[in-house]
């Protein structure tokens, strides 16, 4: 189950690219594809990086003007429809 | 060696096919000497797939190793890409020469055959149709069904316009820019009408237009940008189901690089022959 002290990693399956702010996932192994506007586009960045969902959640309340609470909901939201198409993975 | 190998300069390579094709006339390379621009070593995988081809959904088995890409079509035979000597070759189930290569190998050495060829030089094949006006060519995408060819068709009729391409185009980027190869061809066309044999290998494109449905009784176009326009150009590529993983990645780029380098457009389209002329002053207008 995701909370926000999870870590979340790509899997190798999964390539990324961003254009104009959006970012697009592709599952090599469907060769489905999956597009990512603002919010989700961000959160994408901070997984590359490696944060925990709590480091992304005080990191895009600096940048938002959003309720912590809903922010918080919004970033479980994007992570476990990640989790559930095999998108990411939870490594810690 | 088989004596009965033809070379042809098709979307801008050299290619071997093992026979003469009536449709790749145009093209033929009466030189003896290969293109020798590096093609791509992808990684030995094996991936197993379902693709249209010969009128049916048919089993397509893919694996790629070290000397090329093996295609084996269900019922339909076997067929190797090998990419340094830029290559297609088909063998019969027991492994023989086909001596009478029949519509089937035909389809596939001119369908997927050459979108794998090309794929390995990284020159991807969009189901579009194409049309110029004045200088600007627009790429029309859109499922089966939505009027590509017979929006393109209705245009090439019009003062200004020149079809380019009615169902397959490759396309390049190159310095930035994205270009459509119009050398290929055109299978719903007949022979001797192909609408690339007589222009440039090479022409810039500037637009891509993605025809969708609508129940709406007007035409509507509006842009596409970031993910939307990606996706567009993802979605319409052809041969990338039976892609191994690093192709899909190559051709990612490719398609985020073209996102970049082009307008991209949808338009809610009606497909009704009577709004054709409207359709067309909107496609001016852009």
């Amino acid at each position: 189950m995701i909370t926000l002290d999870s870590t979340l990693r790509i899997p190798a399956h999964v390539m990324a690219t961003t254009v104009d702010g959006d970012t697009v996932l592709l599952d090599t192994r469907t060769n489905q594809y999956f597009s990512l506007k603002q919010t989700g586009s961000d959160i994408w960045s901070l997984i590359r990086e490696g944060k925990t969902l709590r480091q992304m959640h005080v990191a895009m309340l600096e940048k938002y003007q959003i309720e912590p609470a809903v922010l918080e909901r919004d970033i479980l939201e994007v992570a476990n429809n990640l989790l559930q198409r095999q998108l990411v993975e939870i490594s810690g | 060696m088989n004596t009965h190998e033809v070379k042809y300069k098709i979307a801008g390579q050299i290619i071997t096919m093992p026979c003469n094709f009536v449709y790749l006339r145009p093209w033929l390379f009466p030189g003896s000497g290969a293109d020798l621009s590096h093609s791509l070593q992808l990684l030995p995988c094996q991936l197993d797939t379902f693709g249209w081809v010969g009128g049916r959904m048919r089993k397509v088995s893919v694996n790629v190793s070290e000397a090329g890409i093996r295609l084996e079509v269900e019922d339909g035979g076997v067929y190797f890409i090998l990419p340094e000597e830029m290559k297609i070759t088909a063998l019969d189930q027991a492994g023989g020469d086909l001596a009478d290569f029949n519509s089937l190998a035909h389809e596939v050495m001119l369908g997927l055959g050459l979108v794998f060829a090309l794929a390995l030089r990284q020159v991807w094949c969009l189901h579009a149709s194409a049309v110029k006006y004045g200088e600007s060519l627009m790429l029309v995408l859109g499922e089966s069904g939505r009027g590509k060819s017979t929006l393109a068709a209705y245009l090439s009729q019009e003062p200004g316009w020149q079809q380019v391409a009615d169902d397959m185009l490759p396309v390049k980027n190159e310095d930035g820019c994205l270009y459509a190869l119009p050398h290929f061809p055109q299978l719903k066309m007949p022979p001797e009408k192909q609408p690339g044999a007589g222009l440039a290998g090479k022409i810039p494109a500037a637009k891509v237009i993605l025809l969708e449905s609508s129940t709406d009784p007007e035409p509507d176009l509006r842009m596409l940008r970031g993910g939307d326009a990606l996706v567009t150009l993802l979605a319409h590529t052809a041969g990338t189901r039976m892609f191994p993983a690093d192709l899909l990645s190559l051709h990612l780029d490719f398609c985020s690089q073209a996102a970049n380098a082009v307008e991209v457009y949808a338009m809610k389209h009606p497909h009704d022959r009577q709004l054709l002329p409207l359709v067309k002053e909107m496609l001016q207008t852009i």
